[in-house]
């Protein structure tokens, strides 16, 4: 078995303070060039564990467990300045929302030679520096480039704009691109567009990708693996071409059966009952069993199982539900 | 260039409200000029004929526009008391109090943005709240207080710097073409007497400063936290831009503009509060002539000081807007 780029074994985040935990227990390895997809409702803690593990969170911290990234375990103790090491370089980074993620008083093209200079300690006044900036924003399908690399952030809709994040990051060169919900302000056409191109590039340049997103339909077509996080909860990873023709974990069901799609009737559509779970639900019980139709007196008075091995295929369903095949 | 034209447009449309407002302060509020003028043994002819030598049987608005073609000439009348032309007065009295400010604003800024800045990254840090202590307590002491006590301390028990006036006695004959001693002896080659006006401007401008950075302070800090929270931080970080340049080169521009705004209109307020710093270090300058003016019930001087106060406040301002806006993004596409 070679080595996964990100390993996460029994990761748990506690906020700074109060030490409350917020997420609790999360197993899953990500393999060099895997287009993996994290899926939860808001609130269910996915932002908070990506942004803690890579240290661009300021009021949370990790609590337990390990990461590993190409085979190296991070240390405990000053984690936060060892994760942010892998920024720039290993680790890329896509924010959620374009219109102000980038910095509005700073040329573009000098927001992606900072990210070259950083990365590769090109100088910022380059001419190579310069022309790898404009091809980059070629590549991410930015007419007129040359323009573009003189232009500020307010000067692009929406769409560009995340082509131009993308481009940061991609500048960069990482092993592993993590994308936070990166076309949720997006429309429709816009987002799927601007996603097969991120994962088109990704794919012939071997990176990784981490795709955070609410929105199931977006990842089932585009991700190779899913996991499903409620309440702070891992509670399933599945390979996303196996749902649908196995019994899945009862919450992954629950969500697909809130997509409406071809062939559905309206009955077909179940909305998930009562309201979500914030995270920070902790360990003891599932946190979904209030809202589930399988659920049994089991499922609030056992611990949750863990994905400590940080297996492939995973079900945290104490009625093992969903395992994998 | 469209908004500099526009802004100052605004400006002009300002001044002329503050006219307005100067204008029925000495002519409406001041009571019958006339018979002020004419002493208090005069009979009712020689008021009426003074009365009618001054114009203040025309229609008011002929004399609100007599009015401003004077001062718009320079003439803000003459002083009832030192018999010399206001605007003479002014010019004498206005450079010593611009220095003052001027190096107060700078005190202010030196310490206003970086502390904001750094308060803002370490917000709720201990750090941050022995900053916030010591500026509310800048905040709440009376600036004649500190004035008093700075004095006190540093000047009379250390000896460190000079009590009062604005040059030392050794000094006393220099003088210089504008006024401002700091310019004045640069350009005259006279390191010495620009040390020794620095020394006698330092405790005043201090004082002056106190009070107003503790404002910048707290204004410079709530906009950069703002700054903070925003998405291209984080991608600043995510890039691998270590917290130096994150604070310097992307917070910093962007938080800084709502701060200069409230900066700018800072200089017309300090100006106005030179009142008791000057009084109290015995300089000479707009805000003691201010005062001899209100004791001595010289209304024309009053309003001149009002006036020119208003006007350095409009300028200022105008300035900071046009600085700001040809900071933005949006003029640098356009230029």
């Amino acid at each position: 078995m070679t080595v996964p780029l990100l390993e996460l074994r029994d990761v748990t985040i506690a906020l700074r303070g109060s030490n409350r935990r917020m997420v609790t227990g999360v197993g899953l390895s990500v393999s060099v060039g895997e287009v993996f997809g994290v899926v939860g409702e808001s609130g269910s803690g996915k932002t908070l564990l990506t942004r803690t593990v890579f240290g661009l969170q300021d009021d949370t911290y990790l609590a337990g467990g390990t990461v590993s990234f190409a085979g190296r375990t991070l240390p405990l103790d000053g984690y936060m300045k060892a994760a942010r090491k892998l920024l720039g370089g290993e680790v890329g980074f896509v924010p959620q929302d374009p219109y102000s993620s980038l910095n509005p008083t700073m040329r573009v093209g000098e927001q992606i030679t900072e990210a070259l200079y950083l990365a590769k300690r090109m100088p910022m006044n380059g001419t190579a520096t310069r022309q790898a900036a404009i091809d980059v924003l070629g590549e991410v399908g930015i007419p007129e480039p040359e323009l573009a690399f003189r232009q500020f952030p307010d000067q692009f809709s929406g769409g560009m704009r995340q082509r131009i994040v993308f481009a940061i990051a991609l500048a960069q060169d990482p092993k592993l691109l993590i994308a936070d919900e990166p076309t949720t302000a997006l429309d429709a056409i816009t987002q799927r567009r601007v996603i097969e191109l991120m994962l088109d590039r990704c794919r012939t340049r071997g990176m990784a990708v981490i795709l955070i997103s609410h929105n199931l339909e977006l990842l089932r077509q585009s991700v190779d693996r899913l996991a499903v996080l409620y309440g702070g909860q891992l509670h399933n990873i599945a390979e996303t071409a196996a749902i649908g023709h196995h019994t899945i974990h009862p919450y992954t069901e629950a969500l697909f059966d809130c997509i409406p799609s071809k062939g559905k009737t309206l009955e077909d559509i179940r909305a998930i009952r009562g309201e979500p779970a914030g995270a920070g639900f902790g360990l003891k019980g599932c946190a979904f069993a209030s809202r589930c139709r399988y659920a049994e007196p089991i499922c609030v008075e056992s611990d949750l199982p863990l994905n400590s091995a940080a297996q492939n295929g995973f079900t945290a369903c104490l009625l093992g539900r969903g395992a994998p095949q | 260039m469209t908004y500099a034209i526009q802004r100052i447009a605004f400006s002009i449309l300002s001044l002329f409200i503050l006219l307005l407002t100067t204008f029925l302060l000495s002519h409406v509020m001041a009571g019958d000029p006339a018979i002020v003028a004419a002493g208090p043994n005069a009979g009712a002819a020689k008021i009426e004929a003074l009365r009618q030598q001054m114009g203040l049987n025309d229609p008011i608005f002929i004399q609100f526009f007599i009015y401003c073609g004077s001062i718009l000439r320079g003439d803000l009348g003459t002083s009832w008391f030192t018999q010399q032309p206001i605007a003479q007065d002014l010019l004498r009295e206005l450079p010593p109090s611009l220095e003052l400010v001027l190096l107060a604003m700078l005190i202010n800024l030196a310490v206003s943005m970086p502390l904001g800045l750094i308060t803002a990254r370490y917000a709720h840090s201990k750090f941050d709240d022995m900053v916030r202590l010591v500026v509310m307590a800048g905040a709440g002491l009376p600036v004649f207080w500190i004035a008093i006590l700075l004095q006190q301390i540093v000047a009379g028990n250390w000896g460190l710097l000079p009590i009062a006036g604005r040059l030392s006695f050794a000094n006393r004959s220099f003088s210089g073409p504008t006024g401002f001693y700091l310019f004045d002896s640069l350009l005259a080659g006279n390191v010495s007497v620009f040390f020794d006006a620095l020394a006698h401007l330092l405790l005043p401008a201090i004082a002056l400063s106190l009070l107003f950075t503790a404002v910048g302070v707290r204004i410079t800090r709530t906009s950069m936290i703002n700054e903070f929270r925003k998405d291209y931080v984080t991608l600043a970080r995510a890039k691998g831009a270590g917290e130096a340049r994150v604070m310097f080169r992307h917070v910093f521009p962007n938080g800084a503009t709502p701060a200069l705004t409230v900066f700018g209109m800072q200089f017309g307020w300090m100006l106005g509060a030179t009142v008791l710093v000057e009084e109290i270090f015995g300089r000479p300058g707009i805000g003691r002539y201010a005062i001899k003016a209100v004791t001595q019930s010289d209304i024309h001087a009053v309003v001149a000081v009002v006036l020119i106060i208003g006007v350095v406040f409009l300028v200022a301002n105008l300035l900071v807007d046009i600085l700001v806006y040809a900071l933005s993004p949006r003029k640098q596409r356009a230029g």
